[in-house]
């Protein structure tokens, strides 16, 4: 047997060391304990979670007052209008139609376009004291749009102050994002896979078809015996082609027991089927779709273009959960749900481009080889 | 045998037919190939949206006009139904009706896509410009929102859309960034870092004498090491000498380069350049046993660095000296002569391929970069749409990003300037789109190295990652 590892008696050494060890290397170790457990997976969630809450706050005490301001001024304007007509129809002592009809005309046209300025300028209708745009819950799911660049823009920053702010969040938050979208995607998709290959173990014959395959059986450990000159083991990982000499006896050797955890042997490595990864998505499309035309009086259409507006990032703005002209009670809820289902489904997206794109890129070599546009180098010196 | 002939002509043209789809396929796959599809889906699209949702956009038109007429009707009959005017009664009707108005103007604002222009206005926001502007938004996932679907087919079709769309647009960027990023390395490292390339040119000089003295002159063991290398046969020596000869030769191309400027290091260059005349010299002590010129030059770049640098403190460097003055004092040519070939030109670049660049373009000018595109659109945009400064480039960061949040976007209707160029406007705002997210693609290609690097020296540092992780 070839394999010998001495790492558990050196890292067990290395613990005698440092036996009296002064508060400030202590203090050290436990803030670097602390970040690394930030950047590990739970506490980047958290991290994320925590960045949107903060910029709500942030948000909301930016721009709530702005947009208390700007419902008060379209009460105004319509006010002054209403006075207006009066003051038109008080003034002509005798009423005729066309005279009438003409001044007030002019006057409502004015009054439509300056309330078109206002609705642009972020007016959404509703009266004063009703619920606001910028509520925590709304200020909440502005920033998730603002880090995960989805930017829907039926709520969006209208001072000066919240446009910098906005700048700086994202320029912080996107990559953020993206962190935790690589990692949350990493973790869904180790684990989908054991599912996924313990659900297969059911079926053998699964197994065998794949080993047939070349390109996609991966050697994992190869251990070379009874040869006179190589008796190392060669290093384990992913390689796609070994090479050995004819007269060696090549083995596949299973994991063994006896070793240590932390050598992190990769099991073979179980490739999921790419309509696997689009049922997924398409499932929960479809699922949000509904919830969502359930509750917001869309039909069915409206809520999975939503859907799929929202989780491929594009982000329209004109079809949002929670977001209708009339004050609607639940509101809050919704948009709670709503920001809720957008973390999940990128999670659930970035879990399934990983699980997706080592078969993608394989099926697009076989195509692009079949046709003729990639040259076939590799393929002379396969394991036959 | 007629038949065979026919049979055989037949099979000649099918794989004739074969080859050209091949070709065509592989041409179309290709970086260039990929941009131009990605540009022609964007117009088709643009095309098929504006089809789809001009009449909708124009019968809203109608709608919004429709409603003001019936505000206006209804406010004459409460007018006339009052007999006498009590200012209170009338005010509170005639107010409830105007709320009334209001909340059909917002829902036409808000839901149905109404952007206030009525209904004899000639421009549409889906024009041509408008939609293709629409269409890039939905591929690069953009989404401003202030152009969007609101017929049912136009619902579906965008979703088909962006499902093919994105990808490709995400593979055409790749694409031009990749371009961009060599353009820009090209275009930094030759034209603009004057001190990156004096440096890289003594860099070489000094790295090609250091070997050199290594290998001949290795201190104490110098003697022995020579006789093993030269029983070893002519393996390894050839081997180093050529890395030497690529090193020395490189300096000889770089210098031939800039054979019509700077005369700084002139007297290594007029060395190195004469040197390759000389074909024939009697080269001292050479561990190399392939004697040819390259060997001479080495001798000589070896020299002049000592004469120029006067750094090195090996005890065995007057003895260079000495030995190669003895043996190649004739030919060492006047300090400073013509650096060109004996007819005068300049020697060509062809013969010597340059090798590639190892460096990395520094962060902060590929920062310096993205920030001046953004100011520039900034500006651009604050003049041509009468934003203010910090609209502006909010707009640019948004769009750049992908948010795109669509409240403020070029060539939209604005109601303070009821301006008329909204298409060229429109137009702009593509090509700054395009270019921008390509730029944004160009400064990850080329800082991504860093910013890995940087990022395991930290978490190495923090030990957040184990100690023997290799990167």
């Amino acid at each position: 047997m070839a394999l010998e590892r001495k790492r558990s008696t050196r890292r067990s050494g290395s613990r005698y060391a440092g036996k009296k060890r002064r508060p400030v290397n202590k203090c050290k170790t436990c803030c670097r304990k602390f970040t690394a457990f930030m950047f590990s997976h739970v506490g980047l969630c958290g991290l994320v979670v925590g960045y949107s809450i903060m910029g709500a706050f942030a948000f909301r005490a930016l721009e709530a007052p702005y947009e208390e301001v700007k419902a008060g001024e379209v009460t105004d304007m319509r006010q002054k209008t209403v006075r207006r007509l009066w003051d038109i129809t008080y003034d002509l002592n005798v009423l005729y139609k066309d005279n009438w009809t003409r001044l007030v005309a002019a006057e409502i046209k004015r009054f439509q376009s300056d309330l078109i300025a206002a609705v642009k300028d972020g007016y959404d209708g509703k009266e004063l004291g009703a619920v606001q745009q910028w509520s925590f819950s709304g200020a909440f799911l502005y920033s998730l749009t603002v880090i995960t660049t989805i930017g829907y823009g039926n709520i969006a920053p209208r001072t000066n102050w919240g446009k910098l702010v906005t700048i700086v969040y994202a320029i912080v938050g996107i990559p953020l994002m993206l962190l935790y979208l690589t990692n949350i995607g990493d973790i869904l998709a180790k684990s989908f896979r054991y599912v996924y290959g313990r659900m297969c173990t059911c079926k053998p014959s699964d197994h065998y078809k794949r080993g047939r395959n070349n390109e996609n059986y991966r050697v994992q450990h190869v251990v070379a015996h009874n040869s006179p000159t190589r008796q190392n083991a060669l290093d384990p990982g992913v390689q796609d082609k070994v090479h050995v000499n004819p007269e060696d006896e090549v083995r596949i050797e299973a994991i063994p027991n006896e070793l240590p955890e932390d050598l992190d042997y990769q099991k073979p490595r179980v490739s999921v089927p790419i309509t696997l990864c689009l049922v997924i998505m398409v499932s929960y499309i479809s699922g949000g779709a509904v919830i969502f035309s359930l509750w917001e009086g869309w039909d069915f259409l409206d809520g999975s273009y939503f859907c799929f507006v929202t989780l491929s990032t594009i982000g329209f703005g004109d079809l949002v959960p929670g977001d209708s002209v009339v004050s609607d009670r639940g509101s809050q809820e919704k948009l709670v749900i709503c920001s809720l289902y957008l973390l999940i489904g990128m999670a659930l997206i970035a879990m399934c481009f990983n699980l997706m794109q080592e078969e993608v890129i394989h099926k697009v070599r076989n195509c692009g080889r079949r046709v003729g546009i990639i040259k076939d180098t590799d393929d002379e010196d396969d394991i036959a | 045998m007629l038949q065979d002939l026919e049979n055989h002509e037949e099979a000649a043209r099918k794989t004739r037919w074969k080859h050209c789809l091949r070709l065509v396929a592989a041409y179309l796959f290709s970086d260039v190939g990929v941009c131009g599809l990605a540009v022609s889906y964007a117009m088709l699209g643009a095309l098929v949206f504006e089809a789809l949702e001009t009449r909708h956009e124009l019968a809203e038109r109608e709608h919004v006009r429709q409603h003001r007429a019936d505000c206006m009707r209804d406010l004459w009959r409460i007018t006339n139904k009052l007999n006498v005017l009590y200012e209170a009664n009338w005010t509170l009707a005639v107010g409830g009706r105007l709320r009334e108005f209001e909340q059909t103007v917002v829902n036409a604002v808000r839901n149905e896509g109404y952007d206030g222009r009525e209904v004899e206005a000639l421009e549409l926001q889906w024009s041509f410009p408008g939609a293709l502007l629409y269409s890039l938004t939905v591929i690069t996932t953009i989404g401003y929102g202030n152009t969007a679907p609101k017929t049912s087919l136009g619902k579906v079709l965008t979703v088909l859309y962006a499902t093919v769309g994105i990808p490709l647009m995400f593979l055409c960027l790749l694409n031009a960034g990749h371009l961009f990023a060599r353009i820009f390395k090209f275009s930094y490292f030759h034209v603009l870092c004057v001190q990156c390339r004096q440096r890289a040119r003594i860099s070489k000089v000094r790295e090609a004498v250091r070997v050199m003295l290594y290998k001949h002159f290795p201190g104490n063991s110098s003697t022995t090491r020579n006789q093993q290398q030269t029983t070893d046969g002519n393996l390894e020596p050839s081997a180093t000498s050529q890395q030497l000869n690529g090193q020395v030769e490189q300096q000889a191309t770089d210098s031939d380069r800039l054979c019509t400027d700077n005369e700084e290091l002139g007297v290594t260059d007029n060395l190195i350049t004469s040197a390759s005349e000389n074909e024939r010299s009697t080269a001292a002590q050479s561990v190399v046993s392939s004697r040819d010129s390259d060997s001479s030059r080495h001798e000589l770049v070896e020299a002049n660095d000592v004469v120029l640098e006067e750094s090195l403190t090996d005890s065995s460097d007057i003895s260079i000296e000495s030995r190669l003055h003895n043996t190649n004092s004739s030919s060492f040519p006047p300090p400073f002569s013509d650096h060109t070939n004996l007819d005068g030109t300049c020697p060509n670049k062809e013969d010597n391929p340059r090798p590639k660049e190892e460096e990395r373009v520094p962060v902060y000018v590929v920062m310096l970069f993205i920030t001046g595109y953004i100011f520039v659109g900034a500006i651009m945009f604050s003049v041509g749409e009468n934003w203010n400064f910090i609209d502006a480039v909010y707009f640019c960061l948004t769009a750049l990003s992908t948010v795109g949040f669509g409240n403020l976007v070029p060539g939209s209707y604005d109601f303070n300037t009821q301006s008329q160029s909204a298409q060229t406007r429109l137009i702009i705002c593509c090509f700054y789109l395009i270019f921008g997210l390509a730029v944004v693609l160009m400064s990850y290609n080329l800082i991504q190295e860093e910013i890995m690097l940087k990022f395991k020296r930290i978490s190495r540092n923090l030990k957040i990652m184990p100690q023997n992780e290799k990167s």
